[in-house]
């Protein structure tokens, strides 16, 4: 990126600085909260317990959630994580199979409550008409897709591109873009806003339900140097478009009254900045990324916003506003890629090739977090500072308010247009279908011609496999993930948001599966079978997330145990993932070492592999052989391969055995076979935020 | 005569200068900006930029302040507000603000009482359990283990080599649910038909065998007031805030008469 037009985006922000934004007034909101707690909860447990979250739910303030079909409020999500039922929007039941202990709901910051605001009958500005009444009850039907899908293009030229005059110096003196399109009205904004934070306010229910303040800063790599002025700041397209977004979460009840969005910046850097001010107020904050597997190598650079080299600054000004990346969630898992990571054969793990809502290809280097780490340690080693020592968790980013994590009960994330199997693209569309697309005629037979103009203008994506036509969107490769867990003393706020900072969080691809690591000296081995076990390996070590202060020429002891979820497949695995960095150089290495395998088999010491465990799943109806797997595994483990002198990190991934993908069981539940372009089976699985080790100097 | 003329006069002239004097007079072209109006924007100048504004600074914000106030006036003279959707909107939103923060007051104790006697369905309480538990994982031969270990514990407490089991060992107040989240389906039963401060077992879970011994249990049951008093406020809010908004217009409504098509009316 060249400097003027750097010069050309960041200047509003400038003029922002000077005018002082109304909308980062910071108001006490405490006075919202209905449960309150005084002194530790009955749960405390000051060796932590284990909660299960989600930190990434769109709720119908989202501009897209709503032109989805969405109408879930905040209150309907968080009542619906606590086990409630709510509707889809295509008016079926969604119901959890298991309460979550935490939930953060995080619509889009840019034009919060707008699009809702537009569809309000009795709004009468200008550019909002095609908006009215969109989520009628009559209107929420596979009928209303098409509609759906121009009214978001529609959407993203108009809401934009109408600017008033009067707008455009408000713009000026606020540095919030949003403000000079005549479409925006600041209090429909806030009022939303009010509503997702009293809403937070007042399902937190300490020691038993924890909910955060949060939203989502939408920000990509959507600028050119093209046509760029002070009024068209990001340049006229085509643009990149690498997903750059994060979610911003508040930790208690000190909130902005407006959130910082991407109309007001697209560098997350003033993002951070804007993070750092509060917290010299008081309010802490920390954002999490979320798909950098989308992100065309956007999201882990080893540049700043500027292009210069990232040093140690970047590294203290990232580090203390990100401590936790999203790694894994519907829209695909970013752990690493087949390209990437050729040696792990369980690398191809529902990779995502595309980006987050552009249909280019997502260029993986750059875009997965394994990589990301190894970055990390050869910055370090270069004493440019390590920006990428973040934890990791998992999440979903449904966009109906519901989670949806459960392979056999998908309904994936985006309201009406991927709430069916067909329109999901896992089994073939029938004729009505094809009819309703407009390629196939009366007769039901289909009109090549109407097939190829489709696709041409991006209407329709269909492939034939067989006789058969698929719908063939991104969305068969998203998967039923994830969730975010902690390990924290008690289901609160604080100590919630502690575990965030400390990173001794786990991300999982959806199930439930419990996961303790530690590493330090002198692990024995009979405190696998002693009660106070935690207690010796905080005492003598470091959890999840940490980092080893250790000086001996031994390998350090690490300790990893998991349990199964009761709802989910036996544990097959317990693995170490290993990257390190050669001194001086900083040329990296990672090994996928088994640790422990099912069933008491034993791991070959030259290979690093657990045998065959046999477990199997028969894809006509998604039963798996039962007597193989194990519903506990635990081990103490050294790293044949420690070099003390190497900077390292080592994360533990757990494998359940083999069970159907969401595509399978769609498939099966309505009498085809499986899509035969998918992967019909996939293996669970949790990954812990990983330990670091540095030689002492 | 005359000179009541004049002591009236010269009143209204008293009253007049000491009106100009104590500067409360502001003609329709007087801006007056207030010391106190100053403070506040000097304040929330410094609470966002972090530093005190130079006098040079200090200069711009009154001046917009003036300036904008010259414009609100012209456009008030012009009638800009007349007829003005947007200006009406925000009209409403801002009584809408209003009643919100009217109705974050705390409801009194009989509100809540009445509320929760109306609903006391919602309020049932389900049967909780109270035990602690040895575990022995089905991979080191557990059923086996557990069995012997409960003849030993039966005799005294001492001497049991259970394995530790990651969600811990003493539970309090738990539901059926609950244990499930915890042990996989169908364990809570186990609790029902055992007796209490006695080791029993063992029971298969998910993860192996269990001993159990039961510390208490409650009766499934009705809540009282005090025990569900957070949760009957946080409904109540919920529902007092729906049914106000619906109240409060239909209320307004009926203020107005409404005409929704000229044409169809006399």
């Amino acid at each position: 990126m060249n400097f003027k037009s750097n010069l050309i985006i960041t200047l509003p922000f400038i003029v922002f600085l000077w005018s002082c934004s109304p909308g980062d007034k910071v108001v006490d909101y405490s006075d919202l909260e209905v449960n309150t707690l005084s002194g530790p909860s009955e749960d405390f447990n000051k060796e932590r317990n284990v909660y299960f979250g989600d930190l990434h739910v769109h709720t119908k303030h989202s501009f897209d959630a709503f032109i989805f079909g969405t109408t879930a409020t905040p209150d309907d999500a968080y009542s619906y994580a606590k086990g409630g039922i709510i509707k889809h929007p295509l008016g079926y039941d969604m119901q959890l199979r298991e309460p979550l202990d935490f939930y953060a709901v995080t619509d889009h910051g840019f034009l919060l409550g707008s699009v809702p605001g537009w569809a309000d009958p009795n709004n009468t500005r200008a550019g909002t008409e095609p908006f009215r009444n969109l989520n009628r009850e009559d209107n929420r039907t596979i009928a209303s897709v098409p509609e759906r899908a121009n009214l978001f293009a529609y959407w993203v030229t108009q809401a934009s591109q109408n600017i008033s005059w009067w707008g455009a110096i408000e713009y000026l003196f606020t540095g919030d873009q949003a403000r000079a399109s005549t479409m925006f009205d600041v209090d429909i904004h806030r009022t939303a806003w009010r509503d997702v934070i009293s809403s937070a306010q007042r399902h937190n229910d300490p020691g038993k339900f924890t909910t955060f303040v949060a939203y989502e800063y939408t920000s990509s790599t959507s600028f050119t140097d093209k046509g760029a002025s002070l009024l068209n700041p990001y340049g006229t397209p085509p643009f990149e478009g690498g997903n750059l977004h994060r979610n911003v979460i508040f930790s208690g009840s000190k909130v902005t009254l407006e959130p910082f969005s991407r109309l007001k910046s697209l560098n997350p850097e003033d993002l951070w900045s804007w993070m750092d001010n509060l917290r010299e107020q008081g309010v802490d904050t920390i954002a999490i990324p979320h798909n950098p597997n989308g992100s065309n190598g956007q999201m882990f650079e080893l540049e700043n916003w500027n292009g210069y080299p990232v040093n140690v600054d970047y590294a203290d000004f990232r580090m203390r506003n990100e401590p936790l990346v999203e790694m894994t969630q519907v829209k695909g898992t970013s752990d690493t890629h087949p390209l990437l990571s050729p040696n792990d054969e369980w690398a191809d793990f529902e990779i995502m090739t595309v980006r987050v809502g552009h249909p280019g290809y997502s260029r993986p280097f750059g875009s997965y977090v394994r990589q990301a780490y190894l970055d990390g340690l050869g910055l370090q080693e270069e004493n440019r500072g390590n920006p990428y020592k973040f934890g990791m968790v998992g999440a979903s980013d449904t966009h109906t308010g519901a989670i949806s994590d459960d392979e056999s009960n998908f309904n994936s994330k985006i309201g009406i247009l991927d709430g069916t199997p067909e329109l999901r693209g896992s089994v073939p569309l029938s004729t009505e279908m094809l009819q309703a697309m407009g390629v196939a005629d009366e007769t039901g037979s289909i009109q090549l011609d109407a097939v190829e103009q489709g696709v041409a203008a991006r209407l329709v994506s269909l492939k034939k496999i067989g006789n058969d036509y698929y719908n063939d969107p991104p969305f068969k490769e998203w998967g039923a993930s994830g969730l975010a867990v902690v390990w924290a003393e008690e289901n609160t706020r604080e100590s919630i948001f502690n575990a965030f900072r400390r990173k001794e969080t786990y991300a999982t691809s959806g199930t439930r599966i419990k996961l303790r690591f530690f590493a330090g000296k002198d692990f024995k081995v009979s405190m696998l079978n002693d009660d106070d076990m935690e207690k010796i390996a905080y005492s003598k070590g470091v959890p999840m997330g940490g980092d080893l202060v250790y000086s001996e020429q031994q390998s350090p002891d690490f300790l990893v145990w998991a349990l199964r979820d009761v709802n989910g497949a036996p544990l097959q695995r317990i693995q170490i993932v290993k990257g390190s960095v050669a001194q001086v150089s900083g040329a990296p290495t990672e090994v996928v070492y088994d640790v422990v395998c099912s069933g008491g088999l034993k791991v070959d010491p030259v290979t690093n592999r657990c045998p065959d465990n046999g477990a199997s799943v028969n894809i006509q109806d998604c039963s798996t052989y039962a007597g193989v797997g194990s519903s506990e595994l635990k081990a103490l483990w050294k790293d044949p391969d420690f070099n003390p002198k190497e900077k390292s990190f080592y994360y533990v991934r757990v494998l359940e055995n083999p069970t159907c993908r969401w595509s399978t069981w769609d498939a099966i539940k309505n009498d085809f076979d499986p899509r035969p372009d998918l992967h019909t089976t996939i293996q669970e699985r949790a990954w812990s935020s990983p330990i670091w080790y540095t030689p002492s100097t | 005569m005359y000179k009541k003329l004049l002591i009236f006069f010269s009143i209204g002239l008293g009253i007049f200068l000491l009106d100009l004097f104590l500067g409360s007079y502001e003609a329709e072209d007087t801006i007056v900006i207030y010391d106190d109006e100053i403070e506040s924007l000097i304040a929330s100048w410094q609470e966002q930029v972090g530093r005190e504004p130079n006098e040079d600074e200090i200069s711009k914000i009154i001046n917009q302040l003036v300036e904008e106030e010259i414009l609100y006036r012209e456009a008030l003279k012009l009638g800009l507000d007349k007829n003005d959707i947007i200006i009406k909107r925000r009209l409403a939103q801002k009584l809408g603000f209003l009643r919100q923060e009217i109705n974050t007051k705390e409801p009194s104790k009989k509100d809540l009482q009445d509320y929760f006697l109306k609903h006391k369905s919602n309020y049932f309480q389900e049967a909780k359990y109270t035990f602690t538990h040895h575990y022995f994982s089905k991979d080191q031969q557990g059923w086996k283990r557990a069995e012997e270990a409960l003849i030993k514990l039966i005799q005294s407490d001492e001497g049991i080599r259970s394995d530790p089991f990651m969600d811990k060992k003493n539970f309090s107040l738990k539901t059926d649910k609950e244990i499930e989240r915890i042990f996989g389906k169908g364990f809570s039963k186990n609790l029902d038909n055992i007796n209490l401060n006695q080791w029993s077992g063992p029971f298969r879970s998910i993860y192996g065998s269990h001993l159990i011994l039961l510390l208490g249990k409650t009766q499934p049951k009705e809540a009282s007031f005090e025990e569900v008093y957070n949760q009957v406020l946080s409904d109540f809010l919920l529902k007092r805030q729906e049914e106000l908004d619906k109240s409060y217009l239909n209320d307004l409504k009926a203020e107005y008469k409404i005409v929704i098509n000229p044409k169809f009316t006399d």
